[in-house]
């Protein structure tokens, strides 16, 4: 009987030291060896400082190591082509853009890259794009840019991106003006080109909010479908004339051909991280908070984004 | 008639050979775009601009170097050619050894596939350890004409303390070939 019992109770702690071993690598799956996590921008910036935090709060919560890379460049394509080779067993991620995927991906000449080539995880967090401008230029919203120009000024718009540029342009024919576009790599060169005077107003996805709230900066109008959340009474681009938006995520994708396992314990995994610690401060601070979009839904905003890519383009032959 | 040419004359040449090559083949085969992009109204530098204009840099050199050569420079002798391709051997079977030592000893003594182990010592140390000390104790035993045992000593020190420099103070860093596996 006590033979019976000892072993009996063996069995029931092995089955629970199984099933919550199977809980802590999320789904039954873990790497077999390190990740390497490819950041798409530049370091230094906001989007590389929140990919790693959320790779220490990954490691910190499961153990997994995660070996950022920056692979930076055409607006995600660069990192995207690397990935899109690698191993679909888990050991490879790629923090990138909506926007990679989708405008830039349809957009870039010969890249090669499409949505379907590659396995969404989840996204992070969503941009609060903006038109800012330094407040010293005396301008309180858009209305004022405009004004400004139709006065006889030369306005410098800086943009990180082909999708932005065409947006600044949109923002300019449909208000009879005509924007110097600038265009830099990343949202901290335009951020600093804005500072620093050589640009006039620029798109920031975000990286403004500090000096939003300090008062250097100010928000002319949102870049997004719907209100910023820092100054949600600042109007749309809708607005002032122009149909298309800003709109989209930072989102950690893997090459297609996950399988579903990896899939969804690596997607869990990102998720907890960016609401959690450091990186779920810096991202509630610089991007308005943490927003995990995962799965069918995931693959549909994708897709969509891509196939949509092609009206905006034609808006802005 | 190539045997009247001086060393000069061979470096243009090269450098001739070599930019051409760049310009015709290797920039067409990898990037994805010309000189000057013109993407709706907005004019880009294309991916080819960069690596042309060095190219072309490379060109005039050595179109300037074969045109004027220095006067009392020397010519090649087999001697040279045969230490220019010691020297290229030597550093290929560096690169090979950095390359593929890791792969080959996990797949001899371990059951997983090196991308896993591609961050876990000793493994990860294994190809630059072997390459890095081959590079070093070949290249100096070249130079002395023996290959003796300091120079191996030399290599293998090297090699550690360059490996340690990068690998104990940097977690995000990877020595070769780690990275690319």
């Amino acid at each position: 009987m006590g033979r019976f019992l000892k072993v009996a109770a063996l069995t029931i702690l092995a089955g629970l030291s199984g099933a919550a071993s199977t809980l802590a690598d999320g789904h039954g799956w873990s790497p077999q060896g390190p990740i390497k996590m490819i950041i798409a921008f530049a370091a230094g910036g906001g989007a590389d400082t929140s990919g790693r935090l959320i790779a220490d709060e990954v490691t910190a919560a499961t153990g997994w190591e995660i070996i950022p890379e920056q692979i930076t460049g055409k607006g995600g394509i660069n990192a995207l082509v690397a990935l899109k080779d690698m191993p679909a067993d888990g050991s490879s991620i790629a923090l990138v853009v909506t926007e990679s995927l989708g405008y830039n991906a349809a957009a870039a000449k010969g890249a090669g890259v499409k949505p379907s080539d590659f396995t969404g995880l989840t996204t992070t967090a969503g941009f609060q794009m903006a038109v800012v401008s330094k407040s010293d230029k005396g301008w309180t919203d858009f209305g004022d840019v405009i004004a400004a120009a139709k006065a006889g000024e030369q306005i410098r718009f800086g943009v990180m991106s082909p999708k932005l540029a065409d947006l600044a342009y949109l923002l300019g024919e449909a208000n009879g003006v005509e924007f110097n576009i600038i265009q830099v790599k990343g949202g901290k060169a335009v951020m600093n080109g804005v500072t620093a005077g050589d640009m006039d107003l620029g798109f920031m996805a975000g990286i403004q909010a500090k000096g939003v709230a300090a008062g250097d900066l100010v928000n002319l109008a949102s870049a997004l479908s719907g209100p910023l959340k820092q100054t949600p009474d600042v109007p749309t681009m809708a607005d002032y004339g122009v149909e298309f938006s800003a709109d989209g995520y930072f989102v950690f994708v893997a090459p297609a051909g996950l399988p579903d396992n990896a899939r969804a314990a690596l997607s869990e995994a990102l998720a907890d991280a960016s609401g959690t610690g450091k990186a779920g401060g810096m991202i509630s601070k610089a991007f308005g908070g943490t927003i995990n979009i995962m799965g069918d839904e995931l693959d549909a905003l994708l897709q969509a984004d891509f196939d949509g890519a092609g009206n905006l383009m034609a808006a802005a032959e | 008639m190539f045997r009247r040419l001086s060393s000069d004359t061979w470096l243009g040449l090269l450098a001739c050979f070599l930019a051409l090559l760049l310009i015709f083949v290797w920039i067409p085969l990898d990037t994805e775009t010309g000189l000057i992009e013109r993407v709706r109204r907005q004019v880009t530098l294309g991916d080819s601009l960069g690596p042309t204009v060095a190219a072309g840099i490379l060109l005039l050199g050595g179109l300037l170097t074969v045109l004027r050569p220095d006067a009392g420079g020397r010519r090649l002798h087999v001697q040279n050619w045969r230490w220019i391709a010691m020297i290229i051997a030597v550093v290929g079977g560096a690169l090979v050894l950095m390359r593929f030592v890791g792969p080959w000893l996990v797949e001899l003594f371990g059951t997983t596939p090196y991308r896993d182990l591609r961050a876990t010592p000793p493994w990860s140390y294994a190809g630059f350890m072997l390459g890095g000390t081959y590079a070093i104790a070949t290249l100096v035993a070249l130079a002395r004409g023996r290959l003796t045992v300091s120079a191996v000593i030399l290599g293998l020190v090297t090699s550690v303390a360059i490996a340690l420099f990068y690998d104990l103070p940097f977690d995000d860093l990877q020595l070769p070939p780690n990275g690319d596996v």
